[in-house]
């Protein structure tokens, strides 16, 4: 429930306490609320509706809500049953007990005997009154018949006297028939007489009975209501009135006097008076009461009542906020259950109490908070995981080895991707066959399949236990039509893998066939140079024979034989010179000196070298594209010279196989510089690219460009870039050649990557 | 000196009949002349011979109309009579709140002194604004207050203990 709705309650229920209070305070005679006591009483009437409404509409909003299954509404109507049963019913019974004594022991207070009693007090205190009356009349009596005797003028004296024989009479006087006061007498002084004068009723009763005595006075004083007007009368004494003719007997002198009454007024009895008085105030009271006691009996059961029905509705509504205050940390709870199952781990509200039931929310978010931990821990591990394999995965792809995991029945299980590089093949076409079963791949398996069972072979009869992997280099033919003819050298190392469920293998390899042809120049170098050696020595003497033979012939022989000695000499000696400068070629491949670098304008060297062709045939065909302010390289001007000469003489060749080439023949010699990025920062490399718009190279041709020996020309040794390979290679450069797309010819790039210390540069300038 | 005098139509049976009531410009004021009609019924009667007192009072109220306001309240005067008796000297007193009361041997005398009082001064003159048509209501009842808190609970569905009349209205043109 609101926390406004809370203090509300908790106010109203202070004010209606207070008007309870009321209300039972009222209940006795006095107080200020006697005069209010039918606002108190509809004010806790209205608190009793209000109470009552508020009560139905908590009810039935539970019943609402339990009805339509709300969750926690069974708990909160058990609790609030429970609580509202706390407070209901021994309100009830105390209720049912006070309404039984209240109705009884009301009425057990009227009863005949004192109802009797005061009825016979009240005669008693008439009986008292009327012996007093008729001593007071008999006084009264004598005193009239002295009058009537004593003679007329006496009468002030005989008052004065009766009033002094009588120490309670207020005063004596003998009045007229109309009642004019004639004489009087007073016991004290002071007072005003003409009050106490008879009535004309006293007067006529007097007249015609010749006695009227009665009691009079002690009137209001009885008036106890709280709250009414005051009464200001002060409350008369209670005295005995007698007015008695006065007998008149006939005057010696024949006249008779007007009619005289004596008018007598005693005080009561001080005892009897204020006994009589205490008894009338009783007998009126006990009257009030006796008629008042149905209403005071209403008053109790309708107090009570209402005490009741607020109590049954303060127990039902404090029955809802107790309810609600229990229930609230157990559907809290429940809830957060649920949150859980659900998987939702964010902490739940806490109750803020010290007691149990804080506790056990606290306790429970302590829970959700370590599962949530445990769960971002284990989120967390699986990330790591997942990084490690993918950094594992990476490594695995950009290795350039190819590396294969195999089943025990040797199917492929993973490969990365140098495998498809390597082999040429879609690894996932691969995937879950056995090697052996794959397209082109029979060799390579049988082989791999061979050098396993030859291991475990080995470790079967105890040797070799140590080795864990085999080791084996494996040719396998290049897939047809891929373009080259050699075949795919494979270095290839096979370990045992421990997997689950069995045993695997796994198998690295690595294209080694560059390898295999740099050993093989290296080879035909050494081969090369011992022939050249060989073949050299011989030369020289079988051109001096030739050229003796001539010398020595010359004039011996006839016209028609010596045209064919000088023929067969020429044809020798100049056959002699072809295979020397041959021999030569082969020797300076071999033998190439050890560059000697220093720094040197590539620009300079070029444009030094071009001046030569122009002029020439090729005039008009090279264009040079020069990058000025190139930076100075590290190299031998004498190489590279030959380099560059070497690659023109190339692209010359190239246009002339091409006679009748569409496009006009066209040599481009292009210098630019390379920015590149390096371990220590960006670096510069220089570029020459010389390229012609000639047929290109064969494909068979273009792998093996730079081996020995390898030529598209009819005539050469096929040493030419060979050479141009070796002496950029010793220049710490990189060189590719490359056809063009479109078949317009092929490219030469060479990328010089040692650069001239600034130091050097104005030490040595090229030359 | 007759300013109005209205015919009474009767009222309820155990109520107080308003029988004659009209408002009389004297030299000391306006006097107030009416006759009301009513008995004891047995249990009245009963609490009175039993010494409980009992109080009547008469309200008056004299109203001006006016078209802007609420009305006027001229004049507001009530008066209170008590009716008791003595059981030890037997004697019925009656008397006005704050004048002299009056002995009586027989309840009806006592009554009759209630049921006919003498002309009672409501408002000096010079209260009234001469010329001016005033609604007066009278009203004359057993007055509750004076009574016992129990019997006014019981009062409040007990009619032995109700009294009262009607509210009588009448025109007055205060002369």
């Amino acid at each position: 429930m609101k926390t406004a709705l809370r203090y509300l309650l908790v106010v109203g229920g202070a004010v209606v306490s207070i008007l309870l209070f009321l209300l039972a305070s009222a209940s006795d005679n006095s107080g200020f609320f006697d005069h209010h006591y039918s606002w108190l009483l509809g004010l806790n009437a209205a608190v009793a509706v209000a109470l009552l409404l508020l009560v139905c509409v908590s009810l039935f909003r539970l019943y609402v809500r339990f009805k339509s299954g709300k969750f926690g509404s069974r708990l909160m109507m058990r609790l609030v049953m429970l609580f509202a049963g706390i407070g209901v019913l021994p309100g009830l019974v105390i209720f049912i007990v006070s309404v039984q004594f209240v109705s009884h022991s009301i009425e057990s207070w009227f009863n005949v005997n004192v109802e009797e009693a005061l009825e016979s007090g009240i005669t008693l205190g008439r009986a008292g009154l009327d012996a007093a009356l008729v001593e007071l009349t008999s006084t009264a009596r004598r005193s009239v018949q002295q009058l009537a005797e004593q003679p007329f003028g006496t009468e002030p004296a005989q008052l004065a006297q009766l009033v002094a024989q009588h120490s309670d009479m207020q005063n004596a006087m003998v009045v007229d028939g109309d009642g004019g006061l004639l004489v009087s007498a007073r016991g004290k002084p002071g007072g005003n007489l003409s009050i106490d004068l008879p009535t004309s009723a006293m007067l006529a009763k007097a007249k015609t009975e010749d006695l009227y005595g009665a009691a009079e006075g002690g009137g209001e004083s009885g008036n106890d209501i709280v709250g009414a007007p005051s009464v200001p009368q002060e409350a008369a004494p209670l005295r005995l009135r007698v007015l008695i003719a006065i007998p008149d007997p006939v005057r010696p002198n024949g006249t008779r006097l007007a009619p005289r009454y004596l008018q007598l007024i005693q005080l009561a009895p001080a005892q009897l008076a204020s006994n009589g008085e205490t008894i009338r105030s009783a007998y009126s009271d006990y009257k009030v009461r006796f008629v008042a006691r149905v209403g005071l009996r209403k008053m109790y059961i309708v107090t009570l009542t209402l005490t009741l029905l607020l109590a049954v509705f303060g127990a039902v509504g404090a029955a809802f906020l107790i309810a609600n205050d229990l229930a609230q940390p157990l559907l809290l709870l429940a809830e957060g259950t649920r949150a859980v199952a659900e998987g939702d781990l964010s902490p739940r509200p806490i109750v803020a109490t010290s007691d149990e039931l804080g506790t056990l929310t606290q306790s429970f978010n302590t829970m959700t908070r370590q599962l949530s931990d445990a769960r971002s821990a284990v989120e967390r591990n699986r990330a790591a995981l997942q990084n490690a394999k993918a950094h594992l995965e990476s490594v695995l792809a950009n290795m350039s080895a190819g590396v294969m995991v195999l089943d025990g029945e040797f199917r492929l299980v993973t490969c990365n991707d140098s495998v498809e590089r390597i082999l040429q093949q879609a690894g996932v076409t691969m995937i879950g066959l056995p090697l052996q079963q794959v397209e082109g791949l029979q060799e390579f398996g049988a082989a791999i399949v061979a050098a396993f069972s030859a291991q475990s072979a080995q470790s079967a009869a105890g040797r070799n236990l140590q080795r864990l992997h085999w080791q084996r280099q494996i040719e396998i033919p290049r897939r047809p039509g891929s373009g080259e003819e050699n075949d795919l050298t494979l270095l290839t190392r096979g370990s045992r893998l421990p997997v689950e469920g069995g045993s695997g293998y796994l198998v690295v390899f690595d294209d080694i066939s560059d390898v295999i042809s740099a050993q093989r120049s290296i080879a035909w170098g050494e081969v090369a140079r011992r022939l050249a050696h060989e073949i050299k020595n011989p030369l020289t003497p079988i051109q001096l024979s030739a050229e003796r033979l001539q010398m020595k012939l010359e004039g011996k022989l006839g016209q028609a034989d010596m045209e064919l000695l000088n023929r067969g000499t020429a044809t020798i000696v100049n056959q002699v010179a072809a295979m020397k400068r041959m021999v030569d070629d082969f020797r300076d491949y071999a033998r190439t000196p050890p560059a000697q670098l220093g720094p040197l304008d590539l620009n300079a060297l070029i444009e030094e070298i071009l001046h030569l062709y122009t002029g020439g045939a090729s005039d008009g065909i090279i264009h040079p594209a020069l990058a000025p302010g190139l930076p100075l390289v590290m190299g031998d001007a004498t190489q590279l010279r030959q380099v560059i000469h070497n690659l023109l003489q190339n692209a010359q060749d190239a246009m002339t196989e091409q006679a009748a080439h569409v496009a006009a023949p066209r040599i481009d010699v292009v210098t630019e510089a390379i920015h590149y990025q390096s371990g220590d920062g960006t670096r510069t490399a220089v570029r020459l690219a010389i390229s012609d718009n000639g047929p290109g190279f064969a494909q068979k041709i273009l792998a093996r460009a730079f081996e020995p020996y390898v030529t598209s020309k009819a005539r050469g040794t096929g040493l030419g870039l060979a050479m141009v390979k070796k002496i950029i290679d010793e220049h710490g450069g990189r060189i590719d050649i490359q056809n063009h797309v479109d078949r317009s010819g092929a490219s030469v790039l060479i990328l010089l990557l040692k650069l001239a210390v600034p130091d050097n540069i104005n030490t040595n300038v090229s030359t | 000196m007759l300013a109005c005098a209205l015919p009474q139509t009767a009222s309820a049976a155990d109520g107080v009949d308003i029988r004659r009531a009209y408002i009389e410009a004297a030299d000391e004021g306006y006097r107030l002349a009416a006759v009301y009609d009513f008995e004891l019924n047995h249990g009245l009667t009963d609490a009175v011979q039993h010494g409980v007192p009992l109080y009547f009072t008469v309200q008056i109220e004299f109203t001006r109309p006016r078209w802007y306001w609420f009305d006027e309240k001229a004049i507001t005067a009530h008066r209170t009579v008590h009716l008791s008796f003595d059981p030890l000297t037997r004697k019925y007193h009656v008397g006005i709140i704050g004048s002299v009361q009056q002995d009586f041997d027989s309840l009806d005398d006592a009554l009759f002194l209630i049921r006919r009082p003498s002309r009672w001064v409501v408002a000096p003159r010079g209260a009234l604004k001469v010329g001016e048509a005033y609604n007066v209501s009278l009203r004359m009842l057993l007055d509750p207050d004076y009574l016992p808190k129990p019997i006014q609970v019981n009062a409040f569905n007990n009619s032995e203990w109700r009294l009262a009349s009607d509210k009588k209205s009448f025109t007055y043109k205060a002369e």
